[in-house]
């Protein structure tokens, strides 16, 4: 217990380990963002992760695997997120989750845009596959890496990132059909 | 990893893995030979090379962050900067589905001063013989002399105009290494004398020998990439012709 409370205090004044974790923010929110598209909960995810790593940092072996270790805390505070304002608790369940945004005229013309274009393509995968795709993608974790921050296996990892990179070919190439028309979306949905 | 069927077609996992620099130098050697010759292959990784750099790049330009004591945030024209670039690849890799069969012909023919025994490889509809990528990623010695004897061949029948990159991976690590490196001098002089010679290592490969204990010393000209594969296949993308040794 008092080993506990010295290596806590430890870890708060270790500035350098401070500095290390504050330096991986912008990644954790930009991650946090590709998996829930709203700012503001990114930034709250990004600062939770950053503070359990923290109270955490005795967990950290090796300094080498902080990136995937941050990502994991990352994808359980997504996952406390998720079931807290839901009432899911099957975690199986979590993984098919899709969200989708509030169609406006602004959006409507935005969506022509390539960017968010992308974005909402990637909003509209299970969440399972968009979290794969954009560790991989975005990060460029390689799939070790991603089996472990998700804690799945590896094989699991290469048929999500198949089934994400099918699914949003499948929904660019609708754009050059139909133009950026919107496509009918509910607001969240459970996908079976 | 599951390479390619009797009947020719690679599956999708094996297509991602090649892409995301997953697999061994074996199989990636031989998805370098199904680029060339096999269409639908090469159609398949232009896509998911083009949906790589989309993903990525539809968040590279964010909502920033909210306000927190003492995070200081990237200047937004930065970011837009940098989306910006990044849908320029997007663009040009969409140009390598217009893979001009009969351009790409004239352009290896046209491919002076490489002998006998190597196979030039390009990919892009418009190809510029004169940028000249060299793989290595062995390290039998008679390769390590090889590699630098046609470097030094291409560039001298190219002159200023030319441009090769010499991107080793795996074992051919070796050429490059302090500790390793039989031609440690010669490089150095190499690259001295040529300003359009450039030293590239994976690093992929250079994380792996970290991760089992080889400290990786390069020599001090040569500069690391993220991956050779997509080093070579930016290259590639961008018109260079691919040349294995």
């Amino acid at each position: 217990m008092k080993g506990r409370l010295v290596q806590h205090l430890f870890s708060c004044f270790d500035f350098s380990g401070r500095r290390r974790l504050e330096a991986m923010r912008p990644r954790l929110y930009r991650l946090a963002y590709a998996w829930c598209h709203d700012a503001s909960l990114a930034d709250d995810l990004a600062q939770e992760t950053l503070a359990k790593a923290l109270g955490r940092s005795e967990q950290l072996r090796d300094e080498a695997t902080l990136e995937g270790w941050l990502f994991a805390i990352l994808n359980n505070c997504w996952r406390d997120h998720l079931r807290a304002r839901r009432e899911y608790v099957d975690v199986e369940e979590l993984d098919e989750l899709v969200f989708a945004h509030d169609e406006s005229p602004e959006r409507l013309y935005a969506k022509r845009q390539s960017t968010l274009r992308v974005r909402d393509a990637i909003a509209a995968l299970p969440l399972a596959q968009r979290q794969v795709i954009t560790l991989v993608d975005i990060e460029e974790c390689s799939y070790a890496q991603v089996a472990q921050v998700l804690d799945v296996p590896v094989g699991t990892v290469m048929s999500r990132l198949s089934r994400a990179r099918q699914a949003l070919k499948k929904d660019l190439a609708r754009d050059s059909l139909h133009d950026g028309r919107a496509h009918e979306r509910p607001q969240l949905r459970r996908v079976k | 990893m599951n390479g390619p069927g009797m009947n020719g077609t690679a599956s999708d996992e094996f297509l991602n893995a090649f892409l995301d620099g997953e697999l061994t130098a074996d199989e990636s050697e031989h998805a370098l030979r199904l680029l060339d010759a096999d269409s639908e292959f090469r159609g398949k990784a232009c896509e998911v090379r083009g949906l790589k750099d989309r993903v990525k790049g539809a968040y590279a330009d964010l909502p920033p962050m909210p306000a927190r004591g003492g995070t200081s945030l990237p200047r937004p024209g930065w970011w837009q900067a940098l989306a910006a670039s990044v849908l320029l690849v997007v663009g040009v890799s969409c140009g390598w589905l217009a893979h001009d069969q009969s351009g790409k012909k004239a352009a290896t023919e046209r491919l002076a001063g490489l002998p006998e025994g190597y196979q030039p490889v390009t990919l892009a509809g418009k190809v510029d013989p004169n940028k000249i990528v060299l793989h290595l990623d062995n390290n039998d010695p008679t390769r390590l002399t090889a590699v630098l004897d046609l470097a030094e061949q291409l560039l001298a029948r190219r002159g200023e105009k030319g441009h090769v990159e010499i991107v080793v991976n795996s074992y051919g690590l070796n050429l490059l290494r302090q500790e390793t490196s039989p031609y440690r001098e010669r490089i150095g002089q190499m690259a001295s004398r040529h300003r359009n010679l450039d030293f590239v290592a994976c690093g992929q490969s250079v994380a792996r020998l970290n991760k089992e204990g080889v400290l990786v010393d390069l020599l001090p000209q040569v500069h690391v990439v993220r991956s050779a594969i997509s080093e070579i296949l930016d290259r590639m993308q961008q018109g260079w012709v691919y040349v294995k040794v």
